[in-house]
């Protein structure tokens, strides 16, 4: 019957007044009594859905008319609308410029803490490569983008509709559909681990070398990226990038652009200062006071000087006495940073021929005390001996997974506290280190009840 | 590649969304522009229903899980880094959801 009514528009209904509605209501009437008096004479059907039709074609026209009246008194009297239909209707009409591609958006799912962060004119950015998946970046945070696929249509109103209290009289009211959506996309939870493998693969394309008066004097303003290129292309939040670029080797020059220093620079340079240190001629450059101004005295001119910066800043401590150009240099980062410099190269050797070289290399009276490796090498018993094997993050795989795994196939097992060190410029929260190796290691129980890692799932 | 979202000079305003099953499309050579889409009748307990033609949708008002923002492409590049610009219109915190299928509109005959 349904679709019988859907087919038949009679012409002469369009052109239908209030009045001649009312009288045809009336006749409805009669028919429907006149109904219920041959409900069984089967000559009388084609007559009923002749009104049903009739009437069907009514709401349309009351409809298109906007007649509130007649539209409420049809439908509040049928099912499903007979349940406290609110007298206002709501017509819903396509805005004028609605095929436009300016009405067209992309709704993204996210958290009240982006919407906060938004309104406080925090910056809003998507990065990503063209074949990465996107990632939204706050100042601070980074939340990956999954794009949904869907089967529903979003059409998008300007105002926010809600069931409007009911008047005495039926009224239309008027609401238009002013753009649809394309696209949804939802935020996943902000990433709690620094994507430095691309960082550090793009950087060191272009590391600063011992050697680079003489191969790149006339190009060394072009060299470098600035910290928009390195956006581009690494999935970071401003704050993210700031934090891994502190924890690498790279050096921001004075036109803006990051470089890395490559690990025989930072060697030959190490090693020069190191000398400086042995002597006794020159006061200004000493563990317990070293300076800008006596370490551009005596150093080359290929060690520019924001290079000599950056070392004072990252590897000594000023000294708090009101001047402002003396430090001190502690020295286990001398240490460390030539224990990088010694093993980088060969992966491990014996600890003996490494602290031999080392005894070498440092200035005369430095103490070594192998703790301080940690996170940086590992010492290991070998038939001929104990071994140092160079396992810096720096040089490290970058992804969690991959590192994990390294680090398990140099040793099988591990305690939480060996592990962490070698994780320090990935994970800035140690309790999401501590969550991902509770969910993602395996592990088995030492002798005396501690948890030892020995692989990852 | 960058894409900053920038908000619109007066703000977050707050839209609402009507989401339905499965596609519309106009008729083959005409748009929607102007045109009817239906007419929502408001029951009680949030429940909401559209005529379209001789159909009927059933649905509920309800609320986002979480908010939604709504992102506008834009043309715009800046030209020192090439970054791009897309504009937050608005966020949406309320939508109006017809999960079922249209159903015929069935008339009684009596009123």
């Amino acid at each position: 019957m349904n679709r019988f009514i859907t087919k038949t528009k009679t012409p002469s209904n369009k052109k239908e007044t209030p009045q001649k509605r009312l009288q045809t209501g009336t006749s409805r009437n009669e028919s429907t009594n006149k109904k219920n008096d041959s409900e069984c004479n089967v000559q009388a059907t084609p007559d009923v859905q002749t009104k049903e039709e009739s009437l069907m074609s009514k709401l349309q026209f009351a409809i298109r008319n906007n007649d509130a009246q007649f539209t409420f008194d049809t439908l509040s009297t049928n099912r499903p609308f007979d349940n406290a239909m609110n007298k206002i209707m709501t017509k819903v009409e396509f805005s004028s410029s609605f095929s436009d591609p300016t009405s067209e958006f992309m709704l993204l799912s996210v958290d009240e803490s982006v919407v906060d962060a938004f309104k406080e004119s925090q910056r809003l950015t998507i990065r990503g490569e063209s074949t990465d998946e996107a990632v939204l970046c706050t100042d601070n945070a980074t939340f990956p983008i999954k794009v949904i696929e869907s089967a529903t249509t979003v059409l998008l109103l300007h105002n926010c509709l809600d069931a409007p209290d009911s008047p005495t009289i039926p009224n239309f009211e008027f609401e238009s559909v002013d753009g649809k959506c394309y696209s949804t996309g939802e935020l996943c939870s902000a990433v709690d681990v620094l994507n430095v493998g691309r960082l550090k693969e793009m950087l060191r394309e272009q590391e600063l070398r011992w050697d680079w008066k003489d191969k790149e004097e006339e190009e060394e303003l072009l060299k470098g990226y600035r910290m928009n290129d390195m956006l581009d292309s690494v999935q970071m939040s401003v704050g993210e990038l700031k934090t891994a670029l502190v924890d690498l080797p790279i050096v921001k020059f004075p036109n803006g652009r990051y470089r890395y220093l490559s690990h025989k620079f930072r060697g030959e340079m190490l090693g020069l200062i190191a000398q400086l240190l042995d002597e006794d001629s020159i006061e200004d450059v000493r563990f317990e006071s070293i300076s800008f101004s006596g370490l551009r005295a005596h150093l080359p001119e290929n060690v520019p000087d924001t290079v000599i910066q950056w070392f004072l800043q990252t590897r000594c401590e000023k000294i708090a006495d009101g001047s402002d150009d003396r430090y001190q240099l502690p020295e286990t980062n001398l240490i460390r940073d030539f224990a990088v410099v010694l093993l980088h190269e060969v992966g491990s050797m014996p600890l003996r021929r490494f602290s031999e070289l080392l005894n070498k290399i440092l200035p005369i009276g430095t103490n070594v005390d192998n703790a301080v490796f940690e996170g940086i090498a590992d010492i290991s018993d070998a038939s001929f001996g104990k071994i140092i094997t160079y396992l810096g993050p720096e040089d490290l795989p970058d992804t969690v997974k991959e590192r994990m795994l390294h680090l398990f196939e140099y040793r099988r097992l591990w305690t939480m506290e060996q592990l962490r060190p070698y994780f320090k410029d990935v994970y800035k929260s140690k309790m999401a280190f501590d969550k991902y190796v509770v969910l993602n290691c395996e592990y088995s129980l030492s002798e005396t009840n501690e948890l030892l890692y020995c692989g990852v799932r | 590649m960058q894409i900053k979202l920038i908000p619109t000079p007066d703000g977050i305003t707050e839209w609402m969304a009507i989401e339905l099953h499965g596609m519309i499309s106009p008729q083959e050579g005409s748009s929607f522009d102007g045109k009817t889409l239906g007419t929502i009748c408001w029951g009680d307990r949030n429940n909401v229903y559209m005529i379209i033609g001789n159909q009927t949708l059933e649905g509920k008002i309800s609320k986002t899980d979480r908010p939604l923002l709504v992102i506008q492409r834009s043309g715009d590049k800046n030209q020192d880094c090439g970054e791009k610009n897309a504009t937050v219109k608005a966020v949406i915190r309320k939508k109006i959801v017809f999960k079922t299928r249209p159903r015929p509109l069935v008339l009684s005959t009596a009123i």
